[in-house]
């Protein structure tokens, strides 16, 4: 069983090393020298060759790679050209910002999304008004579904702030996040809910269903023990994706809302042409990305006994 | 029960076999492309075109949906915006589908390692989220609409490539490949002329949904500030530009864009779930 | 409907187990209810043992379900359903949970399809006793005994154990086991051996067989298999079209039947030994949706006559069988040349 978990664990690793290469080879050929940004312009040609030297940028590639990879390994991922100091230092305090942000909105996802999935097997009446409304709901954009919450319950109604960051105490923090969380778990939360009533949907349909019923168990224990159980597998599945989503949606709601994490931080480095900081705020997205798909998928291997056998083999 | 009779019915009606959803949706699209197409004839003021004294007005008779905040006719930019909007996505599924369906079609052709060195590329695309991968291209390439297409169009090709491999493995066990090289096709022969139609309706299907992230997806590119640049009509910068306009109280640009926007990607889902039902319903 | 219980001949004096009385069942397709099963009329006794026989397409199957209420919505089911006095269609809830599995239990013909692949074996078996009631160690106990009962060797094992990691044959006497755990008194079996090869089918129906005879059950067994009724059953009711057109002692079915559906369904089975042309009855079989108004049967009988398509035959008594047929006395004669015609 170790083995089985091993495998999708050891791919995730392997596809983030892959991928922090793509990207790091990607950002060298990024224009803008940092040494001109750090040396001002009026330094002159040797003292730009000199920090230049000094900053490794003339050794070839694969050598820096491996100098950036060894310093990352040590927490230390270069220094920002914007704003003059670490990057990890100027990283910290806003992942926690941006980690807030996405617990929140995975929180609104899990229990609307996949109560809106179940709802049609409790009411039949309500499938067509849940279809309806996560049909429309995946098609609305984050930025779109920003603006038209800040229109109707920030300024029309009043009842949330405009803006996202706050500097109170946590029930003040919760306010000034509720909006975007909404905006960031909108679309996903539609699309869960129609992965979750697909799945059971089809698991409903199933003749193991119908065994059950005939041995005397009643409605409530079919439905939790043969109908939701089975349909978890492709429920876990779409919730891993999601929580990879958000990471990038996190990036759109930010800068709608004026909040200072890390994914409002990525937009502004890159028209400042702060390559380290872009580099690093990668890497960070990717992590978090594969870590969701690989607990996903881990999650699958746990749930159905028979992935297990498929898996192995 | 009588056998469905295939002669009689026209050719058109056939292709869209009788489902209202389906045709009502990829009508109102592709009105929507023509509209965007004749936008030079149909809007009444040039995108571009200011006028500071009508600044941030509502709907009235002489701008049907309003101004934005230097006068410029929204009706009009919307109509010229739906342009680039709609073109993005156009090529960047183009691109993926002809990358990845070459790719998972020849991946299933050729087998042995070419098979797994694809796999595991593909793999690694996946992890890289769409809007991530474009925003690295944005900062290698510079703004505008190239970077942007580019990197989305790599961002999606796995999903194409993935789905299209499952179904390609599929039907390559299928009796009417083997019949082929049998009768003397070669490989080639075999995928073009046997392989590529059965697995024509699932391609049409995922192309379609993917057109619709792929949009929403280079919209928020632009509305971030690095895709289309303003004054550039195109409905995510439109947003953008107009969400100042918002949070002083008019809110017209930024939510007729916003609305052409879901409007859009909820026909694209409609007309994209009836292929793909369709697509598997077919034998 | 009124309910005119036809006396069985076979058994004149036990008491009605099930009474089935001019069932019908409607099923929704595509907006419109289509019948797949007209008129079904059956008794089975304690104790006995029925055989339900007809082509796919005949409504057997449906039957067992519409005994167990085990429809869909949407599905219409008519007549009534009496079991041991108490009408099955008026049951509360509470009442219908008890009447499946301690009344009434069912075993299905594709074991796999019809247990849950993520959960174990042992979960599988269990459910329906806890269901009822028992306590965790007593089902797990009784589990392991029935295990044994059925010819399972290494229960412990097979319990922790997931249904894909068995094979068709085990799978079948394990949903046999959980059948029976829960002390029923009729027990339908929905071709029991029809997806198991034909080894296994033997040893399947001969466990069937004895758990009904140590326990004294009531069984219907549903099959297109003549042979296999005739081996297994005190009396069979041969099925076409969602009707039932003879009931009849398994012994005198195969020498004596009355009804030409059943003579040609004996003739058309391949004789071993013969080299003689299979015979067919011409036509297809019809579902009942298809059929007119008169005899279901008509469009493919060679005695058809006008009064056949006019108006549909109830069951009448006819020595000791049962027969759906207009011209049952004037064609006896014939219908037995008929049957012995080219062998």
């Amino acid at each position: 069983m170790v083995r089985l978990l091993l495998r999708p664990v050891l791919g995730g690793a392997f596809t983030i090393v892959v991928a922090s290469m793509v990207i790091f080879v990607a950002l060298s050929f990024a224009p803008g020298d940092p040494a001109v940004t750090l040396a001002g312009p009026h330094a002159t040609h040797d003292q730009l060759e000199a920090l230049r030297e000094q900053l490794g940028e003339n050794k070839p590639l694969p050598e820096r790679y491996l100098s950036w990879l060894g310093g990352v390994l040590h927490g230390d991922f270069g220094q920002s050209t914007q704003f003059r100091q670490g990057v990890s230092s100027l990283l910290t305090p806003r992942l926690g910002v941006t980690a807030e942000l996405v617990v929140l909105a995975f929180l609104l996802i899990l229990v609307f999304g996949i109560g809106l999935g179940m709802l049609p097997s409790v009411h039949r009446y309500l499938t067509w008004p849940v279809v309806l409304v996560t049909s429309l709901g995946v098609a609305v954009p984050t930025f779109v579904a920003a603006l038209i919450l800040i229109e109707i319950f920030a300024l029309k109604l009043g009842w949330f702030p405009v803006l996202g960051s706050s500097s109170g105490g946590p029930l003040d923090r919760l306010r000034h996040l509720t909006l975007p969380a909404i905006a960031l778990a909108l679309s996903w939360a539609a699309f869960v809910a129609q992965i979750s009533r697909a799945s059971i949907r089809d698991e409903e349909g199933r003749e193991h269903v119908e065994t059950a019923l005939s041995r005397g168990l009643g409605r409530g224990q079919v439905f939790r023990k043969h109908v939701l159980r089975n349909a978890a597998a492709p429920i876990v599945t779409v919730v891993g994706l999601t929580l990879a989503g958000l990471i990038a949606g996190s990036i759109v709601v930010e800068t709608a809302f004026g909040i200072g994490g890390i994914g409002s931080l990525l937009v502004v480095s890159v028209s400042a042409k702060d390559t380290n900081v872009v580099l690093a705020i990668s890497i960070i997205f990717v992590v978090a990305f594969v870590v969701a798909t690989t607990v996903a998928d881990i999650a699958q291997i746990l749930l159905d006994p028979r992935v297990r056998d498929r898996v192995g083999s | 029960m009588t056998a469905y009779d295939v002669t009689s019915t026209p050719r058109w009606r056939r292709l869209a076999g009788g489902d209202p959803l389906l045709l009502a949706g990829a009508f109102l699209l592709v009105l929507m492309v023509l509209i965007a197409c004749l936008a030079p004839v149909l809007a009444p003021y040039s995108p571009s075109q200011t006028d500071i004294l009508a600044a941030n007005q509502g709907p009235s008779g002489a701008h049907w949906l309003g101004t934005d905040s230097t006068g410029r006719d929204i009706y009009s930019r919307l109509l010229f915006g739906a342009r680039l909007t709609l073109l993005g996505p156009t090529l960047i599924i183009a691109i993926a589908t002809v990358v990845g369906v070459a790719l998972a079609i020849s991946a299933v052709w050729f087998g042995g390692w070419y098979d797994a060195a694809v796999s595991r590329t593909l793999n690694v695309l996946f992890a890289l989220p769409g809007l991530l991968v474009a925003i690295v291209a944005v900062a290698v390439i510079g703004t505008g609409l190239t970077a942007p297409v580019v990197a989305l169009a790599l961002a999606y090709m796995p999903y194409i490539a993935r789905v299209l491999r499952s179904v390609a493995l599929r039907e390559r066990s299928l009796a009417y490949v083997e019949a082929g090289q049998l009768v003397g096709l070669s490989g080639w022969a075999v995928c073009r002329r046997h392989l590529l139609p059965n697995v024509m309706p699932i391609i049409r299907a995922q192309a379609t949904l993917a057109f619709g992230s792929a949009l929403v997806d280079l919209a928020a590119v632009s509305y971030l500030g690095l895709g289309v640049q303003p004054p550039t009509a195109e409905w995510g910068v439109m947003v953008a530009s107009g969400q100042s306009s918002l949070l002083n109280g008019y809110p017209w640009e930024s939510l007729t864009a916003g609305v052409a926007i879901v409007i859009v990607v909820v026909l694209v889902n409609m007309v994209g779930e009836r292929l793909a039902l369709r697509a598997e319903r077919t034998p | 409907m009124t309910a005119a219980t036809p006396v069985t001949p076979a058994t004149p004096a036990a008491e009605a187990l099930l009474e089935l009385t001019h069932v019908s069942l409607d099923i929704p397709v595509r907006g419109e209810l289509r019948r797949v099963i007209h008129d079904v009329t059956l008794t089975i006794t304690g104790g006995e043992s029925l055989g339900l026989v007809g082509e796919s397409g005949s409504g057997k199957s449906m039957t067992a379900r519409t005994i167990m209420r085990l429809i869909r919505r949407g599905w219409v089911a008519g007549g009534s359903v009496v079991f041991d006095g108490e009408d099955v269609y008026r049951m509360d809830p509470q009442r219908l949970r008890r009447l499946r599995g301690s009344d009434i239990a069912m075993i299905y013909q594709d074991p796999r399809a019809h247990t849950n692949p993520v959960r174990t074996n042992g979960d599988s078996l269990m459910e329906g006793m806890l269901a009822q009631g028992m306590s965790r160690d007593a089902a797990r106990q009784r589990a392991l005994e029935l295990l044994a009962e059925v010819g399972i060797p290494d229960g412990e094992r097979r319990m922790r154990q997931y249904p894909h990691e068995l094979s068709g044959g085990l799978l079948q006497r394990i949903m046999i086991a959980a059948a029976v755990s829960l002390t029923p008194r009729l027990l339908l079996a929905d071709e029991p051996t029809t997806a198991l090869d034909v080894t296994t089918q033997e040893e399947v129906m001969a466990i069937l067989d004895e758990q009904r005879q140590e326990r004294g059950l009531a069984m219907l067994v549903i099959t297109h298999d003549l042979d296999l009724a005739a081996a297994v059953t005190d009396r069979i009711a041969v099925m076409y079209a969602g009707v039932i057109l003879e009931v009849a002692p398994s012994a005198s079915l195969h020498g004596a039947s009355r009804h030409p559906y059943t003579v040609g369904l004996l003739a058309s089975r391949p004789v071993v030994g013969t080299r003689s042309r299979l015979r067919t009855i011409p036509g297809r079989p019809l579902s009942a949706f298809e059929a007119g108004p008169g005899c279901v049967f008509a469009s493919r009988c060679p005695f058809v006559a006008e009064v056949c398509t006019a108006e549909r035959p109830q069951l009448r008594p006819m020595g000791d069988h049962l027969v759906a047929c207009h011209r049952v006395e004037e064609i006896a004669t014939e219908l037995a040349d008929w049957a012995e015609a080219d062998r």
